[in-house]
């Protein structure tokens, strides 16, 4: 038989039998991380929802999941997450678009300045237009939501100049932006909070070109602020379909091309871009060999199976020596033993 | 016809020692009152479900691991003719359980922060903190009251400025949170018709600490009072009781 270059490709390159001849769950070796990554590097992670299951896997498995504004010490792990924490490595909440990873890179290098806009909500609080969701009912005041802001926009600052690995997951490309201060809305204004003004508030739907654009410049800015000195980033797309779409299309048809162009944006920034890896989390979910079977009910969101399916995939292309360990349990606190002596030392035997 | 007298059962966490030595001193304090002590042992365990009650409603029981756990009925510590006791509960309104657990060196509420490395928390977050801290023991209150027994909830001392836990905070915090904590635990029994006896006003120091004249004779305890502390508690707590007394006595006249 004549040698041809497809003579000595590994097994990957071949459907039958590394996909067709494989039960869902042996499709393996989707993915090897194309730069080194050790025990002691710290991850941060952003973008849209399903970023939230990266950071806590990275977290389980013992990596250095670098978490820079933390919940308060003592608040439990479910109201922790309802308020925003824990999510991403700051309370950004969904960061769902390139242009708005653009927009806060840009804030928090000091390149923009965001503008003090908040929305109405009811009661009288307020909700930031650029993370709704992370104060549940809104804030108590402008006041409270702009020193919250800030404090995040500082930690989103810290996490992007002093990570070494940046994870961040594409989610959107419909977006709304506020056409007189050109700036871009994490969610349609008057959907949760704010009201909707035609005549202020655009709606776009990112191209190709438009995308690449955001995504570069923003890694070229966070890498230019650290001198040229890292981040590695690992870029994944969402494979939790719109819950809605403006664009006209059926949101089938409007899930289909904008994972399409994210998908696209990741692969051929990572081509451009040294030390930029794309994962695969779309095709682990949503490929036709895994028959759906990753999403619950609603054919939306990404069942249990799912996401611990993508994370065994991610983990299994990390090199073994980078494999962390688990935490351990605390232990009792000095001052609960204080109180137990307090107990003893008035209702126990006298001697 | 004698009049019939409650006696008072003092429950709750360790704070209570302060109250049970200053009784052991000075036992005519009670004027003949039947008093009974149940500790259950530190109050942290009350940050997690600790109580259970009964299908009927006709019983409550702690089940905390590390209690001294306690069953209470319509009929617990009643007197001699049957009368129904008076049930305070040291346990809900205490606030070095939040101080201690919580992360205020680092963690302070937005008006209060003073640098970058300080990270701003919002009042609903600070809310959602004391809800969490408080949450079962006013819980257990509302149960404990709708056996039908008679209870009042005692306010237990603000933190002494010199406890370790206080000392690594800044002082304007902790007397922020002690003070929110407060008002809403207070509003929450208020909301359960459930009285409250304040820390005795000259305890506290002007800038809002339990005086350290009042700290624990065991100088390396910095958390909980003394039995002088104490006295002052239990005679409040006494003039609750005999108040009520006289108002269920004109009321039934």
């Amino acid at each position: 038989m004549a040698d041809h270059p497809y003579t000595h490709l590994p097994e990957g390159a071949f459907w039958s039998p590394s996909v067709a001849q494989r039960h869902m769950l042996d499709i393996s070796g989707l993915w090897h991380a194309p730069f080194p990554i050790a025990p002691r590097d710290r991850f941060v992670t952003f973008g849209s929802c399903f970023a939230q299951h990266f950071g806590r896997a990275l977290a389980a498995r013992g990596f250095q999941w670098q978490d820079e504004e933390p919940p308060p010490e003592g608040l439990a792990p479910d109201t922790a997450r309802r308020l925003g924490y824990g999510l991403f490595s700051a309370r950004t909440g969904n960061i769902y678009t390139a242009a708005m990873l653009h927009q806060w890179v840009d804030w928090a290098l000091g390149l923009r300045t965001p503008p003090e806009l908040v929305w109405q909500g009811e009661g009288g609080r307020v909700h930031d237009p650029f993370r709704p969701a992370v104060e549940p009912g809104g804030f108590a005041d402008t006041a409270e939501l702009l020193a919250s802001r800030r404090a995040t926009l500082e930690a989103f600052r810290r996490s992007i100049l002093t990570c070494n690995i940046l994870v961040f997951t594409l989610g959107l490309t419909e977006s709304w932006l506020d056409r007189a201060l050109g700036v871009e809305f994490a969610l349609c204004p008057g959907t949760l909070a704010g009201r909707f003004d035609p005549a202020r508030h655009v709606f776009e739907n990112r191209a190709f070109a438009s995308v690449h654009a955001d995504l570069t410049q923003a890694i070229e800015k966070i890498r230019a602020a650290r001198g040229g000195k890292g981040p590695r980033v690992i870029l994944t797309v969402s494979p939790v379909p719109l819950a809605a779409t403006m664009s006209g299309a059926h949101v089938l048809v409007a899930t289909s091309g904008s994972k399409a162009i994210l998908r696209a944006v990741a692969g051929q920034v990572a081509s451009e871009l040294s030390r930029v890896t794309y994962f695969p989390s779309y095709e682990i979910i949503s490929a036709p060999p895994f028959r759906g079977s990753f999403f619950e009910p609603n054919l939306r969101a990404v069942n249990r199976a799912g996401v611990d399916h993508v994370m065994t995939q991610f983990f299994a292309g990390v090199p073994d020596n980078a494999q962390g360990r688990a935490q351990e349990a605390g232990t009792d606190s000095v001052e609960a033993l204080a109180c137990e002596e307090e107990i003893l030392g008035s209702f126990g035997p006298r001697g | 016809m004698t009049p019939t007298v409650t006696p008072l059962a003092l429950i709750g966490d360790s704070h209570l020692g302060a109250i049970k030595r200053a009784f052991e001193l000075s036992p005519e304090l009670a004027a003949g009152r039947p008093l009974r002590f149940h500790a259950f042992g530190p109050g942290g365990e009350a940050t997690r479900p600790f109580f259970t009650v009964s299908p009927s409603g006709g019983h409550v029981a702690t089940t905390a691991p590390r209690w001294r756990n306690l069953t209470l009925d319509r009929q617990s510590f009643a007197g001699p003719e049957g009368q129904g006791a008076l049930i305070a509960l040291s346990l809900p309104l205490n606030t070095a359980r939040i101080l201690r657990t919580v992360s205020w060196d680092r963690h302070v509420p937005w008006e209060l922060q003073v640098s970058e490395a300080e990270i701003p928390l919002s009042r609903q977050t600070v809310q959602a903190l004391i809800e969490q801290d408080c949450g079962h023991a006013v819980a257990y209150a509302r149960a404990v009251a709708a056996l039908g027994l008679g209870l009042v909830v005692i306010e237990g001392p603000r933190c002494f400025a010199h406890a370790p836990y206080v000392k690594r905070l800044r002082p304007e915090v902790c007397l922020e949170i002690d003070s929110r904590y407060r008002v809403a635990v207070g509003a929450a029994l208020a909301e359960a018709g459930i009285a409250v006896v304040p820390q005795p006003a000259g305890t506290i120091t002007p800038e809002g600490f339990t005086d350290p004249a009042f700290r624990h004779e065991n100088a390396s305890d910095a958390h909980h009072a003394n039995a002088a502390y104490g006295r002052q508690v239990l005679r409040a707590i006494l003039d609750h009781a005999a108040r009520l007394e006289m108002e269920e006595g004109g009321a039934a006249g």
